[in-house]
């Protein structure tokens, strides 16, 4: 990668699952402070791209680069230190701890403890659980969910976990935030919530890429649009091109459909 | 964290150092040699349960092996003191290194694969090991073991000689090394890395992606536990004052593994409480002869039908019910 490299770059990314191509060379840049979504039939390739990106499926071919620097041969842990960290579309939460330590364990492993300060509880490990604990506590405030901070996360809505989850994953001030279904099967007051937080995030300089099948949020949110069909880039632009895009009406709902309504 | 929340840390620190102080003074109570030696095995099967419920109650990682860290630690110790002629302190601690070294190998070739792998192939290494012990006779003397070993001593400046040859003083050192295990322990799991084991339980694909390299903190509770494992049997083997392939039976696998679960995997009092509890048991039950393990395994069924997360986790259900916001307090 050049001194000029993007921000965020994906080149050729391709995963078949037996015999079935779910991603065909896949190939996009991201821009600094971006929210880009990524959209698409069931299918398409979406939740699989995020999957393979943070690792959490192996790769057959392709290359991706933050900053430039080369991601794509990083373990996942490595991947999430180096500054892209990712939500699940099943929400994930440590249930049996409370939302303070919830978010406390998304930024200790990049604090730079020793595991022996962290035994003895020592002066670095003092000092780091002091400034995760103001930025849990700011978190927490963001989120609304400060008065159940020493709570257990089982305690929490389903919508609430969510909440929590994206809390999650902005607390050790990732560069890059991939998150999958950010809104699926949340509430329409839930999903406004979801929508100004990750507007915040990305106002503090965080580069957000969603998968998501709620078009009014893609819309409102997004300034750019990928659309994938069969793992494949059918259409990539503003939310108003691309939902005009008779392309991307034809993948959604059929090409007859789509004629009709033309 | 976990089992304490936000519960005062000193308070819970203070109720241990007064029991741990009235533990100490059980051999001034006149006990019998043989209420001692149930005292000290009491000791021995607290280690064992400490160190299975940070591997399994607070990681997730059930070990069927704990006996063969045990064991391995029991015969190193057994080996150093009679054919090297080492002192019983330095074989027990190397015991204990091995033990700890072993556990971290069977983890590593294990977890790369799956908990169930883990699972399978500790329990394959405790078999193996018995194997060894009875097979390899050269180094082992084979079924009939290594018997009359020594009797740990222990010099002490100004004081003179001081030796464990009485079941009351097997007890002191018992509890000595037993309560050392519990606060190694305690201070892990109530730290950034008892934190992270118990992230890695509850959800390990989470942990992984916010950046927590799972092998390590994984391979760092199964090594310590075995450690632990491996200092109590090497301990321990000089007050049998024998060792022989049965340190690697089943029955104490099987018996720590019931003390976890019936304390509650990653409850750390509750466990302590059950393992001393499930070590008296069985002599409680002696009064009733033949039918004792009749009643041993009632008891056991009655305890997971009324605590099927065991007596910490119905303690922590109870916390958590309390804590779940009322209709009408909010909730999204």
């Amino acid at each position: 990668m050049s001194a000029a490299a993007p921000f965020f770059r994906v080149s050729g990314l391709s995963k078949m699952f037996s015999g079935v191509r779910a991603i065909d060379d896949l190939s996009f840049d991201l821009e600094r402070g971006s929210i880009t979504g990524l959209i698409g039939p069931n299918g398409s390739g979406k939740s699989t791209t995020i999957d393979c990106l943070s690792r959490f499926q192996s790769v057959d071919n392709g290359s991706w680069w933050l900053e430039g620097r080369e991601l794509s041969h990083l373990p996942r842990h490595a991947i999430a230190r180096a500054g892209m960290s990712r939500t699940f579309q099943a929400v994930r939460t440590y249930d049996s701890l409370s939302l303070m330590d919830n978010l406390g364990l998304a930024a200790q492993e990049h604090e730079g403890v020793r595991w022996w300060d962290a035994l003895v509880h020592g002066r670095a490990a003092r000092s780091a659980d002091d400034a995760a604990r103001l930025r849990t506590a700011e978190l927490l405030e963001i989120v609304g969910l400060t008065r159940l901070a020493e709570s257990p996360a089982a305690v929490l809505s389903y919508g609430q976990r969510k909440l929590l989850s994206i809390a999650a994953a902005m607390m050790a001030a990732p560069k890059l935030v991939l998150l999958d279904e950010p809104v699926a099967g949340v509430n329409p007051t839930m999903v406004l919530r979801i929508e100004a937080l990750l507007r915040l995030f990305r106002d503090r300089g965080v580069t957000l890429l969603l998968v998501e099948h709620n078009m009014g949020f893609v819309m409102r949110l997004c300034q750019r649009v990928i659309v994938l069909e069969t793992g494949r880039i059918l259409a990539d632009g503003d939310p108003s091109a691309v939902r005009d895009d008779p392309r991307v009406l034809d993948a959604y709902i059929g090409r007859s459909a789509a004629g009709r309504a033309a | 964290m976990n089992e304490t929340g936000a519960r005062p840390r000193r308070l819970e620190l203070g109720i241990g150092a007064a029991a741990a102080a009235l533990l100490y003074l059980l051999p001034t109570a006149g006990f019998s040699d043989y209420v001692m030696a149930v005292a000290t095995s009491a000791c021995a099967y607290c280690i064992l349960a400490v160190g299975l419920n940070l591997v399994y109650g607070y990681t997730g990682l059930l070990s069927l092996g704990q006996v063969a860290f045990w064991g391995l630690g029991a015969y190193v110790a057994a080996l150093a003191a009679v054919d090297l002629k080492w002192s019983i302190w330095a074989g027990v601690l190397v015991g204990g290194v091995i033990a700890g070294i072993s556990g971290i190998a069977v983890a590593f070739s294990s977890l790369r694969l799956s908990r169930h792998a883990f699972a399978i192939v500790t329990l394959i290494f405790a078999l193996l090991m018995q194997l060894i012990a009875r097979d390899w006779s050269e180094v082992t003397r084979g079924p009939l073991g290594i018997p009359a070993l020594p009797q740990p001593t222990l010099d002490l400046p100004g004081l003179g000689r001081f030796v464990f040859d009485t079941p009351a003083r097997y007890y002191v050192l018992m509890l000595t090394l037993a309560l050392a295990s519990i606060v190694v322990v305690y201070s892990i799991v109530h730290s950034r890395i008892g934190r992270a084991l118990v992230a890695i339980r509850d959800n390990e694909a989470l942990a992984e992606s916010q950046g927590m390299n799972t092998l390590h903190y994984k391979l760092l509770a199964v090594g310590v536990s075995a450690a632990l494992a491996g200092l109590a049997g090497g301990l321990y083997v000089f007050h049998l004052s024998v060792v022989d392939p049965s340190i690697f039976d089943f029955a104490y696998t099987e018996a720590t593994v019931i003390m976890v679960i019936v304390g509650g995997p990653g409850c750390f009092w509750a466990v302590i409480a059950s393992s001393i509890g499930f070590s008296i048991l069985p002599e409680a039950l002696r009064v009733t002869d033949r039918v004792r393990y009749v009643l041993y395994g009632a008891i056991l069924v009655a305890a997971m039908l009324v605590m099927p997360k065991g007596i910490g986790g119905l303690l922590q259900q109870r916390r958590i019910a309390a804590m779940r916001p009322r209709p009408g307090q909010g909730g999204t």
